[in-house]
């Protein structure tokens, strides 16, 4: 019995390599009896012959014939209205997908309500762990405003000694309350009724969100979240610097709101910082990972990212260029990664993380640059030792400042 | 789990068309060497299914069916065509789906098949990527061209077309070969 459409279905197979054994052999007994199927089997490797041959086969008007047909029949009055299609001549879509495309997404959302938790590698976990055993993990999480607790570790481990023998302690330092900034689009209402969590100055923290996202806070950093998401969306708001692994949920969007605009995350890992740049103008920066998102400016539209670009919003601009996405990957798996980076801000990146102040007694040594990998959770004190074994750069550490002098 | 496809059901009907017409207009062509025959055939078997009354197991069995329906139509109007009538009653009462056997006739059959679910999956991807995919990869015009035509950017038009490629590159998996050297020639 005649089965062309299996046998097309094999043949795909065949050209794409997926048969063996048995099912191979018989394939290719047939094609070595069947000239027309050898023939086929050859045009379907032609490039040039699909392209022709696909815009033959739609160069055929489905739509005037389905009204041809559905006319035809009376009793069948119901077929002359058919579900919504695309009026053009060449592409038809089937009803389903129709339904998908033509602003369907909620449809489509509607069908897929399965959650599925960030993938987190084993780099980050162990991260993870090393950044709470060496002390780096701390903040304030607070209850719509009014009770507050610590999360993080105690000041015992934070102890060091500097170069005179003194034992010198840090306690975390809170980040200042006044310096976070609201986006415009959330209403004071919906803040009552969020959790709200603030890194210390120097701490960093892993904040697993009620879907099962993972979001890896920097040192003063805010983000306020409710403690359930609602069924329609996943919202969030963002002072700072966080590195997101989002939960694939198709049936909620995840919105990440930042003073300057937003970001819709239609995929999985991307970094955003609302920080202030070296110019000290005001903007909002994300760098796309994994996956897809969209960011909207305040009072813009959404422009779409692809990964390994970064956008920065300036004056409620997008603009898209492409970036290495390397020393974010690595900073969130506890690697600090820099190239021809000057030691000025090379000491800016590690004073903050760890806590200590920074004099330059020599300018000359601000510029000096610096391309290397460091472990944010050991001490800085072999990176010290490093960079003065190789240039003629001396760092002195006094209580809780480094001195960096040639 | 199937269901079984009733061609009664009229939702069930439309998406059968709209899903085959194309393909099976593709393959009587290769019959009868005329565009307006071989439309004319494809309505004629649609109008007989409409009949139909049995249901299918899947869409292999009502696949097979509809081109070798289209098939023996086709036939019967190329006759009909040699001896000079003008009008082909259609017979509802006798079943389309006699097989012919014929090499020649299911190589056709598979060729038109294999096209259609590249066709497919190219309708599947998203509107302004297919209509990108289909001015770059069909018609063969330029970035700039189609820039202009779709009134879009540069950048637009290069992301568009990045981006059809990753969706046909998902959506085609199963048929990987066969996509990489089209997407050779695509890049």
């Amino acid at each position: 019995m005649s089965n062309p459409t299996i046998l097309a279905e094999r043949l795909m197979a065949y050209l794409k390599g997926e048969l063996s054994g048995e099912e191979l052999r018989e394939i290719e007994e047939r094609l070595s009896k069947d000239a027309e199927l050898r023939q086929l089997v050859d045009d379907m490797r032609d490039k040039a012959y699909i392209t022709r041959e696909i815009s033959k086969l739609q160069s055929f008007d489905v739509e005037k014939a389905w009204k041809n047909v559905a006319s035809h029949d009376e009793k069948k009055a119901n077929l002359s209205s058919p579900i919504a299609h695309r009026p053009s001549h060449f592409y038809r879509i089937a009803a389903a997908i129709a339904l998908l495309i033509v602003g369907g997404a909620l449809v489509w959302y509607m069908q897929y309500t399965k959650v599925t938790p960030p993938e987190i590698s084993p780099e980050v976990l162990a991260a993870m762990q090393q950044s709470q055993q060496s002390g780096h993990v701390g903040a304030n999480i607070e209850n719509g405003g009014t009770k507050s607790e610590t999360q993080g570790v105690r000041d015992a481990h934070q102890t060091e000694k500097d170069d005179e023998g003194n034992v010198t302690t840090h306690s975390p330092i809170p980040a200042a309350q006044d310096q976070f900034l609201l986006p415009p689009s959330i209403s004071t209402e919906e803040l009552l009724h969020a959790k709200r969590i603030t890194t210390f100055h120097d701490k960093e923290f892993w904040l697993t969100l009620d879907d099962g996202t993972l979001v890896h806070l920097n040192y003063n950093t805010r983000v306020i979240y409710p403690e359930k998401f609602g069924r329609k969306t996943r919202e969030v708001i963002l002072d700072g610097e966080a590195y997101f692994m989002v939960a694939k949920d198709r049936s909620r969007p995840f919105i990440v709101h930042t003073p300057q605009g937003d970001v819709k995350v239609y995929g999985t890992e991307f970094y955003i910082s609302t920080k202030a740049d070296d110019t000290n103008n005001s903007s909002t920066t994300i760098t796309l990972i994994k996956g897809s998102v969209g960011v909207t400016p305040s009072g813009g539209t959404e422009q779409r990212m692809l990964p390994g670009q970064q956008c920065s919003i300036i004056n409620a601009q997008c603009s898209i260029s492409a970036t290495d996405i390397e020393p974010y990957v690595a900073w969130n798996q506890g690697v600090f990664v820099f190239e021809d980076c000057t030691l000025e801000r090379l000491m800016n990146v590690l004073s903050q993380w760890y806590g200590y102040q920074v004099v330059f007694k020599d300018d000359k040594a601000r510029r000096a640059l610096f391309t290397g990998e460091l472990d944010k959770y050991s001490s800085f004190r072999p990176v010290l030792e490093a960079i003065s074994s190789v240039t003629d750069i001396n760092f002195t550490i006094k209580e809780n400042t480094i001195i960096i002098q040639k | 789990m199937e269901k079984k496809l009733r061609m009664t059901d009229e939702r069930t009907y439309e998406r059968c068309f709209h899903a085959n017409y194309q393909a099976l207009c593709y393959f009587a062509l290769s019959i009868v060497s005329d565009e307006s025959i071989a439309e004319d055939a494809v309505q004629d078997v649609f109008i007989r299914l409409l009949h139909h009354t049995e249901s299918f197991d899947n869409n292999t069995h009502l696949r097979n069916y509809l081109y070798q329906a289209v098939h023996n139509r086709c036939i019967d109007l190329l006759r009909a065509h040699a001896r000079q009538v003008s009008v082909v009653p259609l017979d509802c009462s006798k079943p389309l789906h006699d097989q012919v056997h014929d090499d020649e006739t299911e190589s056709k059959m598979v060729r038109a098949e294999l096209l259609r679910i590249i066709a497919e999956a190219i309708d599947q991807l998203p509107e302004k990527q297919r209509e990108v995919f289909r001015l770059a990869y069909i018609d063969d015009l330029s970035n700039e061209e189609i820039a202009q035509q779709m009134n879009l950017s540069l950048n637009t038009v290069k992301v568009q077309k990045y981006r059809a490629k990753q969706h046909l590159r998902e959506r085609l998996k199963d048929i990987y070969p066969l996509l990489f050297i089209f997407i050779k020639y695509i890049s």
